[in-house]
């Protein structure tokens, strides 16, 4: 468990995957002896969704606190749309390029197979963050203002945070396909380094798009219900 | 290769326990036994393959919730009952077997006996290789057929399709039809050209 007075040196010591994360809240490294409290000041970060999130990442059991308070919701879709840009602009092509990598190592159909199979997965994964981006983020930036400066509904827009929910699906299905697939599958021949490369990379980002998926469903959906609920009343 | 059979007392017990894990051990020395005296430590088993869980029904304390999180946790392995007082009778009928405390040494390892050599419930290798019709099936399904041309192809019912897709995503373990056909090239099932067709 990570706490506010903890050194952020000793948290990333002892969980290296965090690096990825601080770097989503644009903390630079050369901590000092900085604790993740004074970091969070001197980078106008909100500690309460900073903790949430790094305590989620490093502990699949960990329940997010009821941080009901539409006031992170802003820091929240901040991290999430930080998070899309990692994928798209790094993560994505670095193991599109590996698996090219794999295919001159090990020139078989398969894995020219694999190539195309990555490539239709990576353009459903734009869509389902281009949705998110703009669309549902917007939305939900559009009704915190509102209810901030006690605007009335917007007729015009019918969207609701309902809608995003049943058209959430999830997007690390076929990333477990092709993980079974290089394990259990495909036949090694000639590219053993270079699939245990793509296999580790695989393994971080399925890991890390299951937390993106807790944060959005089990946090920003149930905020967003309740800014609903609260702006229908008034 | 030497193959081990991995068994779980679970008995409140300490005499039972022991005695029980001495008579079982000495059915052969392939076996190793687990002891606990509490059912809330088994979810700590989650990753071992057991052949047998004998289990005291008292430790259920007259639950059958209990009982149903505890036959669907070892829904692979056989479960036979440690009967050391009256028990509501439906908490019989779900095991396989029992043993009675007051049985003899010779009975308690005959029925140990009896369940390590029936097979595990578990999936055997074999179940996980493609049959003659699953392979069929999905020669056409990467070769991007929809599930009408595939059971007018085979003169199956589409229902019919759909089941074996199902089985076909189970056994090789992928949830999406380009996974399976990425799997029929690299097994040499189909060819890329048809694939590509």
């Amino acid at each position: 468990m990570i706490y506010k007075d903890i050194k952020m040196k000793d948290v990333l010591f002892n969980n290296h995957i965090l690096l990825s994360v601080i770097e989503r809240f644009g903390i630079n490294l050369g901590l000092h002896e900085k604790t993740v409290e004074e970091i969070c000041k001197e980078n106008n970060i909100n500690l309460e969704v900073f903790l949430t999130i790094l305590n989620l990442h490093i502990n699949n059991k960990y329940k997010p606190l009821q941080i009901y308070n539409c006031d992170y919701i802003i820091a929240i879709i901040q991290y999430l749309q930080k998070s899309h840009q990692y994928y798209i602009n790094e993560i994505y092509p670095n193991i599109n390029y590996n698996i090219q990598l794999m295919h001159e190592a090990n020139n078989s159909s398969e894995i020219l197979m694999v190539e195309n199979f990555f490539k239709e997965y990576t353009t459903e994964v734009d869509q389902h963050f281009n949705y998110e981006n703009d669309i549902v983020f917007p939305y939900i930036t559009n009704l915190f203002d509102r209810i901030k400066h006690k605007q009335n509904v917007d007729k015009s827009n019918n969207y609701s945070v309902n809608i995003y929910k049943e058209h959430h699906d999830d997007i690390e299905g076929k990333l477990d396909d092709l993980i079974k697939l290089l394990i259990q599958h495909i036949p090694q021949k000639n590219d053993r380094k270079i699939r245990r490369k793509i296999l580790f990379d695989l393994f971080d980002l399925e890991q890390d798009l299951n937390i993106h998926a807790k944060i959005e469903n089990e946090i920003l959906i149930p905020i967003v219900e309740r800014m609903e609920i609260k702006f229908k009343n008034r | 290769m030497k193959i081990i059979y991995n068994i779980l007392i679970i008995e409140p017990s300490i005499i039972i326990q022991e005695g029980l894990s001495n008579i079982i051990k000495s059915v052969n020395n392939n076996i190793v036994v687990t002891v606990t005296d509490s059912l809330s430590d088994c979810c700590k088993f989650n990753t071992i393959d057991f052949n047998i869980v004998l289990l005291n029904p008292i430790l259920l304390n007259n639950c059958s919730i209990t009982f149903n999180k505890f036959t669907t946790q070892f829904n692979k392995s056989h479960l036979l009952g440690i009967i050391s007082t009256i028990y509501n009778r439906n908490f019989y009928c779900q095991f396989n077997d029992y043993i009675y405390i007051n049985d003899n040494k010779e009975l308690i390892k005959n029925t140990i006996l009896k369940f390590l050599t029936i097979k595990n419930k578990k999936k055997n290798i074999s179940e996980n290789i493609l049959s003659k019709r699953e392979t069929d099936v999905l020669k056409l399904l990467a070769q991007g057929k929809s599930n009408k041309e595939i059971a007018e192809a085979l003169f199956i019912s589409i229902h019919t399709v759909v089941t074996h897709r199902k089985n076909i995503g189970r056994k090789l373990d992928v949830k999406s039809s380009a996974a399976m056909a990425i799997y029929a090239v690299a097994n040499n099932i189909i060819d890329i050209n048809d694939s590509l067709k």
